[in-house]
């Protein structure tokens, strides 16, 4: 039952992890839209930063191995 | 000068998660990555805002909280306006419940222009969030040059006719807020 629950979990987040980045470039070229080029680089750069970090979902291990951060 | 640092939190779990997911199924909008954008939404406005409005709402918390009071809705607000609470304990909760109302309607802004902007119908998604919050609405009134602007300086004292709310933006303004240390670098807030 346990076991279960943990997997049901696992399968949640490498579901929204996988949807968020899929995501990423068109959301980037939006958020250019909106807020113009210097903006929102320095937007996606902090977002980057704390994603490195684990303050916010996402860290990133490397250019292809993401792991949320709860 | 007073020095207060802060840092931005997304609220988000699993089980939050799996909920939002859930009231999205009937709509033709991503499951995981539409709330998602709501949260991001709440780091723009940290990001864009010198003075974060989430710091401005959390000092008031604590301040509440401090006279023994919580608030998490108009609800409260309506319940501790037939308690006989002293004009200081009433405004704050005051522009407690209307800044807690402006923050979300700020992000929901984002969340609609973001979507939208990448070829979605985000318009009665949203159309349920204007139901429960005035500012929502309110928001979209303006161009987005203009929503942007306001975001940006939501701490002006022009906004607000309240002379209890003008005084805190007074102070508020003359704190110097650290939001970027938490990271541990170089980075500061130079691009203000």
């Amino acid at each position: 039952m346990g076991q279960s629950i943990k997997s049901e979990k696992k399968d949640l987040l490498e579901a929204f992890i996988h949807e968020v980045l899929a995501y990423r470039k068109p959301m980037i070229l939006a958020l250019k839209e909106i807020l113009g080029d210097q903006d929102s680089q320095n937007v996606m750069r902090d977002l980057a930063v704390l994603e490195e970090k684990g303050g916010i979902f996402l860290i990133q291990k490397s250019p292809d191995n993401w792991e949320l951060f709860l | 000068m007073l020095k207060l640092s802060s840092r931005p939190i997304f609220l988000y779990w699993p089980k939050a998660i799996a909920h939002k997911s859930l009231e999205l199924k009937e709509l033709a909008l991503p499951l995981y990555f539409t709330p998602w954008v709501h949260e991001f939404g709440h780091f723009l406005c940290y990001f864009l805002q010198k003075y974060p409005i989430m710091v401005a709402m959390n000092i008031l918390v604590g301040s509440l909280a401090q006279s023994g009071h919580t608030l998490k809705n108009t609800e409260d607000l309506l319940r501790l306006s037939q308690q006989k609470v002293s004009p200081l304990i009433w405004e704050s909760a005051r522009s407690l419940v209307q800044w807690s109302a402006v923050n979300e309607a700020m992000a929901v802004w984002w969340e609609e222009h973001l979507l939208e902007a990448m070829g979605f119908n985000a318009a009665s998604y949203v159309a349920r969030k204007k139901e429960g919050n005035p500012y929502v609405s309110q928001l979209e009134l303006g161009s987005k040059a203009k929503v942007i602007e306001y975001m940006r300086n939501w701490y002006s004292p022009g906004y607000y006719p309240e002379p209890f709310t003008i005084n805190f933006l007074d102070s508020f303004s003359k704190m110097i807020i650290d939001k970027w240390s938490f990271l541990g670098e170089n980075k500061d807030t130079a691009h203000f």
